[in-house]
């Protein structure tokens, strides 16, 4: 088993590394953080230019392999070096990664569990009223962009202000700054950017939990227990919902990494500084460094995901636990 | 300082959101009057202290969040930088809405200036003026900047050295007080220098002028204080400084807050943000319009809407074919169809150093800015491009002409088309071709490789400072800012005249004919002077769109109850 984990291990390690050195050679080589300066007006000096881009180790006249070992120096060292502006990146990385965490964590989950129960009782109620109205609502959020869902919630949140009189809701940010509200503002504040979150991703998981539910349905060990005595709907939710929700463990374990990355368009609309909106900007700035690690830390989480994605199936699956 | 503001994707994004079904209701906004005679220069709700209360607190989104706070340094000059260290820095310089600059009392008591033999400026600073740490502010300060922002030390990462290297040295008046700035070569746009101004310990120093003020404000002379500086939610907040020995400081706070312009819209109409930039998009307009209790303040900006012509390109080499374009295109529509929806009035621009706005400008387009297809014609045939079917050819080549427009950017698309549509009259064929917005000036404007290019530069008031890159003839492949890539020997003469010239009246003169030597080139046509529309709460005064009036940050704040 030790042996397994250390194997693992230097397994993940190495694609790690691969998959940050390739990003980082692929975004020094395509960004242009020159342009960053040269656009300004006035124009500052080409020495201060040069000086500043070397300083951060982003200096295109730096020969790339070069500014690869400088960088993946610093990384082996914990240091991720500096964004455009100057920041060190690692701190701005974590403020970011949490700022995304407190998002995201109770949408995500909670809308996974809404969509997996969405999904299997529409599957039970196959071609009912109840199943078509999971359907169509679940493809009408699907097919509305992000931010147009954020939009309109927030016009409704807005509209509903407005007839209470009382600002019920507030969503721009984290928390009202200056304003001595405590944890109740701050989750006030979650409130539109949750919803938002857990309609997108209701949808995702019930569409999905639907289909795998309806394998299950009709399959010889549900049929098997209900012989057993249980009724139709323990033998479902039992053995039917539980051998479904495997394939949904691990899609929800890879899911969550890239949501929180992906998150731009929820983090933009509602003002939160995580690292979908950090991602976004610094490619569109130009900042190598923070693109680099961005692609690090995605790397890091797709692992941890693979990792939780087995752990989860190994609970789910008694065959796995058995097995071996 | 943020010059080219081509980059306003959010733009695309709102548009999108309307064609998505999100009703946004249109009031009837304000018409105006298309003869309406002069662009408001500012509309700040301009209002006596009296009437407003004290306290209060202004919510101001910024689109960035700032590191590097020394507004000297490459990494600092930024407009988000300017906009927080106005209520906080000492700028001994204010600008009203004509552009006319003149020095702020609270800290400087009387400025001389001497031209002959040589320029002299002699500062006399207020005996009040001190930094936030009790140290004076003396010529020390003065000598100390112009030293570290001259260029002549390369520790110093500056942004940039305009009129700084011009200075000889700085000198000790009749008292610490006093600062006699004697100048190498005369700057005419010496009021540009000292704003904002850093303490000697900053500019003495290339560390601290370099690092001492990432994150932090460590010192400050100003109406308010930085209160606090907040990396996770990205905001800054700033407060009343009981030290400042001015006119108290009327807000308690401002605080301001990182957002997306995609989300300011929602977030102030909901209450939670005081200002709106609604001059971006009409939809944002329009919502701003549509919010309780806000007003849309209207001046005419200081950016002004253009398209350049790369005259390096081989289509455009020839005078008499850019000037030609020129005539074919009709600036008024381009004009009215940019700008309809904002209900402002259609005014085209004559002038590529100053605004309609400002002191000093004239309409220099006369013939050569006037639409003319027919002289657009004779023009063309002079150059022997001659008509052959639908379009003009020489030499077996057809005239045609790369349009290059952000894709992103609805704005300049539509320019594109209309230009097409245009210069099909005359003969001339254009494609538009669309890149992607990071890249337009990285790999198509700064290379050269575009025919022409709709985006728009910001004025200042100091056009000949500003402006000089921008028309100063290409040195040895150094295009700086001069993206047509062309210039005369002429017109760098009298852009320097200009800007050597003391006496305001005649600098004036000086620019209007360096302008017109602009316009003679024929490779930069300007369109018309960006409107500012600022949604702001209807009882915030001393506050709005600003045209050229620099604020007084002090002097900001909310109607008193009895006033309303």
């Amino acid at each position: 088993m030790a042996g397994f984990l250390v194997r693992r291990s230097l397994h993940g390690a190495v694609l790690v590394a691969l998959a940050a050195s390739l990003t980082y050679l692929l975004a020094a080589s395509a960004l242009r953080p020159r342009a960053h300066f040269e656009q300004r007006n006035p124009r500052p000096p080409a020495a201060v230019v040069d000086a500043e881009l070397t300083a951060l180790n982003l200096n295109d006249r730096t020969p790339l392999l070069r500014r690869y070992a400088v960088w993946a120096g610093g990384v082996l060292r914990g240091d991720f070096g500096r964004t455009l502006a100057g920041e060190p990146v690692a701190p701005e990385l974590w403020r970011r990664a949490l700022v995304s965490l407190r998002l995201l964590a109770v949408g995500t989950v909670l809308g996974a569990v809404l969509g997996v129960l969405a999904g299997a009782y529409a599957a039970a109620r196959r071609h009912r009223p109840a199943d078509r109205l999971i359907t169509v609502g679940s493809f009408a959020v699907l097919s509305t962009p992000v931010f147009v869902l954020a939009v309109l919630l927030q016009l409704g949140a807005e509209r509903i202000n407005q007839i209470t009189g009382v600002r019920i809701f507030e969503w721009a940010g984290e928390y009202t700054p200056g304003a001595a509200e405590g944890a109740l503002g701050r989750l006030r504040h979650l409130v539109l950017p949750t919803l938002t979150v857990v309609l997108v991703q209701a949808a995702v998981f019930g569409r999905y939990q639907r289909h795998l539910m309806l394998d299950v349905l009709d399959a010889d060990f549900v049929r098997t227990a209900m012989a057993r005595g249980l009724t139709r709907r323990q033998a479902l939710v039992r053995h039917g919902l539980r051998t479904a929700l495997v394939p949904t463990a691990t899609y929800f374990a890879y899911t969550f990494g890239f949501v929180l990355l992906g998150a731009m368009f929820t983090e933009k609309i509602f003002g939160w500084h995580g690292m979908g909106e950090w991602l976004i900007d610094s490619v569109h700035r130009g900042d190598v460094n923070a693109v680099a690690a961005v692609a690090l830390l995605a790397a890091v989480l797709v692992l941890l995901a693979g990792a939780a994605a087995d752990i989860a199936h190994a609970i789910l699956d008694p065959r796995v636990r058995a097995g071996r | 300082m943020r010059t080219l503001r081509a980059l306003a994707s959010s733009s695309a994004l709102l548009a999108l959101l309307v064609a998505a079904g999100c009703t946004v209701h249109r009031p009837a906004g304000p018409r105006a009057p298309d003869e309406m005679s002069a662009l408001p220069a500012s509309d700040v709700n301009p209002t006596p202290r009296e009437r407003l209360r004290t306290g209060g607190v202004l919510r101001w989104p910024m689109p960035e969040f700032p590191v590097q706070w020394n507004f000297h340094h490459v990494q600092g000059a930024k407009g988000v930088v300017n906009e927080v260290l106005r209520g906080v820095m000492p700028y001994l310089m204010r600008s009203d809405e004509r552009g006319v600059v003149r020095p702020v009392p609270e800290y400087l008591d009387k400025v001389e200036v001497v031209t002959e033999p040589r320029q002299v400026v002699t500062y006399t600073i207020d005996p009040r003026a001190r930094w936030s740490d009790g140290t004076p502010i003396t010529y020390r300060d003065f000598a100390a900047q112009a030293r570290a922002l001259s260029g002549r030390d390369r520790r110093y990462r500056v942004a940039a050295v305009t009129g700084y290297d011009r200075i000889a040295r700085v000198e000790r008046g009749r008292t610490d007080r006093q600062a006699v700035v004697v100048f190498a070569r005369p700057y005419a746009d010496w009021r540009s220098l000292f704003t904002p101004l850093y303490p000697a310990g900053t500019c003495g120093d290339p560390r601290v002028f370099n690092e001492g003020w990432v994150n932090r404000v460590p010192v400050g002379a100003g109406p308010f204080r930085v209160e606090s500086i907040d990396r996770t939610a990205k905001t800054v907040t700033i407060a009343r400084d009981p030290r400042w020995w001015g006119r108290p400081a009327l807000l308690d706070r401002i605080v301001f807050r990182v957002m997306d312009p995609a989300a300011v819209p929602g977030a102030f109409a909901n209450g939670e943000v005081d200002v709106l930039d609604a001059g971006g998009d009409a939809s944002a307009y329009r919502r701003a319009l549509s919010v309780k209790g806000a007003v849309v303040r209207r001046a005419a900006g200081p950016d002004w809407r253009h398209l350049t012509f790369n005259a390096a390109s081989p289509m455009l080499t020839d005078v008499r074919v850019r000037q030609a374009i020129m005539a074919g295109i009709d600036r008024r529509a381009l004009a009215e169809a940019d700008l309809k929806d904002l209900d402002w009035p259609i005014r085209t621009l004559g002038n590529h150093f100053f605004m309609h706005t400002q002191a000093g400008y004239r309409d220099n387009s006369g013939v050569i800015g006037r639409y003319d297809p027919d002289r657009a014609r004779r023009l063309l045939d002079a150059a022997g491009w001659r008509r052959s079917g639908r379009y003009r050819t020489r030499a077996g080549r057809t005239l045609r002409l790369r349009f290059v427009v952000p894709a992103t950017q609805q704005i300049s698309k539509r320019e594109g088309e209309l230009v097409q549509a245009m210069l099909d009259r005359i003969g001339v064929r254009v494609d538009i071709v669309p890149v992607p917005t990071d890249d337009l000036f990285d790999r198509y404007v700064l290379p050269g490789n575009f025919d022409i290019v709709p985006f728009s530069w910001l004025g200042t008031p100091f056009p000949i400072s500003s402006n000089r890159a921008v028309f100063a003839r290409p040195k040895g492949g150094n295009v700086q800012q001069n993206y047509s890539r062309i210039g005369t020997a002429e017109l760098d003469r009298a852009m320097d005249r200009a800007a050597a010239e003391l006496d305001p009246a005649e600098a004036r003169e000086l620019i209007n004919k360096a302008d017109r030597l602009v316009w003679e080139q024929a490779t930069v046509l300007p369109l018309y002077q960006r409107p500012q529309l600022l949604a702001v709460r209807a009882d915030l005064a001393n506050f709005g769109a600003r045209g050229f009036h620099d604020l007084a940050y002090e002097d900001i704040g909310f109607l008193a109850p009895a006033a309303r």
